[in-house]
């Protein structure tokens, strides 16, 4: 009788998991089934606090405004984390289920871009409606977000179109907990100068060892640490980019690094790159051991518990540390050495500006999607003025659109315009320098830090600088191959249709862009046969 | 059992029962074989995972073979086959220990404290793991500290070891120092009593009948000779099994290091094997062609593997 009870209880619990499950189920997709109902989908992998609300806000305005002219519409929010993003947004777009609008970054690639999202170029250089009434009325659409829509995300160089709306941009701080820093340092105001950041780094070691308590000048981990570590080394190598930007862009893009250090134009011992290294060394002492190991989690547990006084990340964290942690949180930028700095400083032109900082959370349009129309227009209304100003209030993220002024909590975010051209990013060229260059990251903090992570890497990473320009080679070949394709499509097409203007105008964008990959190819051969690496497939 | 000659026109007469095993086919071909073959096609060329792809032959191969990552990643993974070996032994003492036990009441109950821990998912574990090597919060740090466990380990490493990973006043960085990650796979998962692995061998002991116990006592055999004489040999089908197992899920897993380490394989890249180089080249660098050829040569290794282990692992029944 007791067994009959049991397993009756048992599969009453089955059964009663399977009902609920079946009706969330039914429930969910019975909205969608509506005919009367237009759900638009939207994934995202913000998950940061208030990013949701804030979306969701927008939804609700949208939906509004459509119920206001008779139509039902509902916009379904799908936030999915990161680290599963690339992932999930492959299957679907290859599975055909993709939500019509797609955040775009991670898992993207020339290819998918081009089969599975729609250009917006015509779109973008028309004005914007939901713009009406407001400063940015009539303007091209383009021309209202703060960079012109100029960032890789927004605007595909391969393929030639606009392919991205952005919401935002950002910029990356240190935050700091205000109480422990007053435990620490009193009233003095937060480092203003690199030297007293270490100094500050220096208190705060001094206070754990008197106090008997754990606490990280300085918390790392794979996350945060290449923020601070790519300033650091950014600071030293400002001269030496201007050395190799041999096309005077002020920056020094993937070719000119590589190649540069192929000519030998800079290396491993090169005094600027060694001054990188010592600064590095100087910062990655103040982290915890073993930071590198650490995940961004870890990070934060780290900092909301109060087990560090510091941490590097982006304002798109700002919001999930001020809804965590039970301090208040102050924030200022990363001082770098100046350029009478004694040690660090013949190397510095000035500090950075932020004036190239680009904009982020960008959306693309699903090329298959049911109401590609509503899809658009959806993306309209996220990439307008008055959407913008929401989302901005809500979020506390700093805006993409011009004119727009940052709420409150997103004022210390602002970039700092003022300045001069960063230096080479860090050591990390490509996939393979950046293997090589993680694998040795733990000898920087060592005493010895800077000479023994110069001496590690310095036997393999000639090897890899190679092994990534004949990888970004080969990217450049497929993307010859798949020009090829669509010109001989184009010239086709022509054949049919040749005085189709808008066609011919395409044509003739994609055969500049073909010459333009061409010659990046032909250029990338030549000069690594000429330095003695002949390219080589694998 | 006797084979049993059914004539080609028999078996044809009742062709439509075969159409019941389509489906079945169909999908294994589908889902299993599919890929596989799809992996093997792709080996030969250079594929960035999308519709284009440039046939190299046998270049990836070629490269296979000098690429000095995958090599030491297999020297990793060997390490850990033989540590995985050893920690069979808890669980078969363990299944042991609880078939002993005199009370049937305690062996259900003992069984039943075995089984609970398998409601965790196993990426919870792996990640509390992670917690316990913590070099600063991490509990495995903590007790070292409170049982004065690490200043042996400081006196092991300034006279043995000479690894100078142990020094007083630093928290040791289990995870972020090459010399330790290695240390720290084989150590993950401590006491290393595998619920589904004492259950299964439970099972081959419980078919030991005692009129078997009862003749060996009456021989005089000791608890160990027991042990060495009467259930290792019958619970020693379980125990190949398991091996086979153990080592095809060794040398094809990588989730253990993908969590604890991340795709790099930690520091100095101590932790890398065969697997997390093959995802590490498919997704970190986009060459899933090479990646394919990764995967045919673990193929290779597993299959040759477990011919020998079929040949030369033998129980006699």
């Amino acid at each position: 009788m007791r067994e009959r009870i049991f397993n009756g209880i048992g599969i009453g619990l089955l059964v009663l998991c399977f009902a609920i499950a079946l009706f969330r189920v039914v429930s969910r997709t019975r909205r969608e089934a509506d005919p009367n109902v237009t759900t638009i989908r939207f994934a995202h992998w913000q998950l940061e606090s208030g990013v949701r609300d804030a979306i969701e806000a927008l939804a609700d305005d949208y939906e509004a405004q459509w119920k206001a002219r008779g139509r039902n519409v509902r916009i379904e929010q799908m936030p999915i984390p990161e680290r599963v993003y690339p992932n999930w947004m492959v299957t679907q777009l290859v599975g055909g289920t993709a939500p019509e609008v797609i955040q775009i970054g991670i898992g993207i690639n020339d290819e998918r871009t081009a089969r599975f999202f729609s250009p917006l170029t015509r779109e973008v250089g028309e004005p914007n409606p939901y713009n009406d009434g407001t400063p940015l009325e009539g303007l091209p659409w383009r021309e209202t977000f703060v960079d012109g829509l100029s960032s890789p995300l927004s605007y595909n160089q391969q393929l030639l179109d606009y392919f991205g709306i952005p919401m935002s941009m950002h910029t990356i701080r240190v935050f700091y907990n205000k109480e422990l820093y007053q435990e620490i340092a009193g009233d003095a105001p937060p480092p203003q100068t690199f030297d007293e950041l270490l100094d500050l780094c220096r208190q705060v070691r001094e206070f754990g060892e008197t106090h008997q308590r754990v606490v990280i000048p300085i918390v790392g981990s794979q996350y945060n640490a290449p923020y601070l570590m790519g300033d650091l080394f950014k600071s030293q190598t400002q001269r030496l980019m201007l050395a190799i930007d041999q096309n005077h862009l002020l920056r020094a893009d993937d070719n000119a690094r590589e190649l540069g250090y192929l000519r030998g134009k800079w290396n491993l011992d090169t005094p600027a790159v060694r001054s990188a290294f010592e600064l590095m060394h100087e910062i990655a002492g103040f982290m915890q051991p073993g930071y590198l190991n650490a995940s961004r989690e870890d990070a934060t547990f780290y900092f909301v518990q109060r087990r560090a006084l510091m941490v590097t990340t982006g304002s798109w964290d700002a919001a999930s540390f001020h809804s965590q942690a039970p301090f208040e949180i102050g924030i200022f930028k990363l001082p770098l050495p100046s350029r009478d700095h004694p040690r660090f400083g013949p190397n510095i032109l000035g500090p950075f500006s932020e004036a190239s900082v680009g904009t982020g959370m960008t959306f693309g349009l699903n090329r298959f999607a049911r109401d590609s129309d509503l899809a658009l227009d959806f993306l309209r209304y996220l990439g307008s003025f008055q959407a913008s100003q929401k989302f901005t209030d809500r979020s506390g993220w700093l805006p993409a659109v011009v004119g727009v002024e940052p709420a409150a909590k997103a004022q210390p975010f602002k970039p700092l315009t003022d300045g001069y051209p960063e230096g080479f990013s860090y050591t990390k060229l490509n996939s393979e320098t950046a293997r090589v260059s993680d694998k040795h990251m733990y000898l920087l903090p060592r005493p010895d830090g800077a000479e023994a992570f110069a001496a590690a890497i310095k036997q393999e990473y000639p090897r890899a600088v190679v092994q990534d320009i004949w990888a970004a080679d080969r990217g450049r070949l497929r993307q010859i191959l798949r020009n090829d394709t669509t010109l001989t499509g184009f010239d086709a097409l022509m054949r049919l249709r040749p005085t189709d203007t808008i066609l011919e105008r395409k044509r003739n964008e994609l055969r500049e862009a073909q010459f333009g990959v061409e010659l990046g190819f032909e250029r990338s051969r030549w000069t690594l046969g000429e330095l003695g690496h002949p390219y080589q497939r694998p | 059992m006797a084979r049993i000659r059914i004539s080609a026109r028999k078996a044809l007469h009742e062709w439509k029962l075969y159409l019941f095993v389509v489906p079945s086919l169909l999908m294994i071909a589908t889902f299993s074989y599919f890929p596989a073959l799809s992996a093997v096609y792709h080996s030969f060329f250079d594929w960035g995972g999308g519709e284009y792809k440039q046939f190299l032959g046998l270049g990836n191969y070629r490269r296979l073979f000098s690429d000095p990552v995958l090599w030491g990643a297999f020297g990793t993974i060997g390490i850990l086959i033989i540590a995985n070996i050893f920690k069979m032994i808890p669980s078969i003492a363990i299944a042991v220990l609880v078939h002993r036990l005199k009370s049937d009441r305690w062996q259900y109950w003992y069984r039943v404290l075995l089984v609970i821990p398998m409601i965790v998912p196993g990426l919870v574990t792996l990640f509390i793991w992670k917690f316990f090597f913590d070099p600063t919060s991490g509990l495995l740090n903590a007790f070292l500290d409170a049982t004065h466990l690490k200043s042996v380990l400081i006196e092991l490493d300034r006279e043995v070891l000479h690894w100078n990973v142990f020094a007083e006043g630093i928290p040791i960085p289990w995870l972020g120092d090459p010399k330790l990650i290695v240390p720290s796979l084989i150590l993950w998962g401590f006491p290393w009593i595998g619920a589904v692995g004492v259950l299964i061998y439970l099972a081959g002991l419980q078919s030991i009948g005692t009129e078997v116990y009862e003749a060996a006592e009456i021989d005089g055999a000791s608890s160990l000779d027991k042990f060495w004489y009467v259930e290792l040999p019958l619970i020693l089908t379980q125990v190949r099994i398991n091996l086979v197992l153990l080592v095809i899920g060794t040398l094809q897993g990588f989730g253990l290091q993908f969590l604890l380490l991340g795709n790099s394989g930690g520091a100095g890249q101590a932790g890398m094997v065969p697997g997390l180089w093959m995802f590490n080249k498919a997704f970190i660098a986009g060459e899933f062609g090479y990646a394919c050829a990764i995967g045919m040569l673990l193929f290779v290794f597993i299959l040759v593997l477990t011919y020998f282990n079929n040949k030369y692992v033998r129980v006699d029944k």
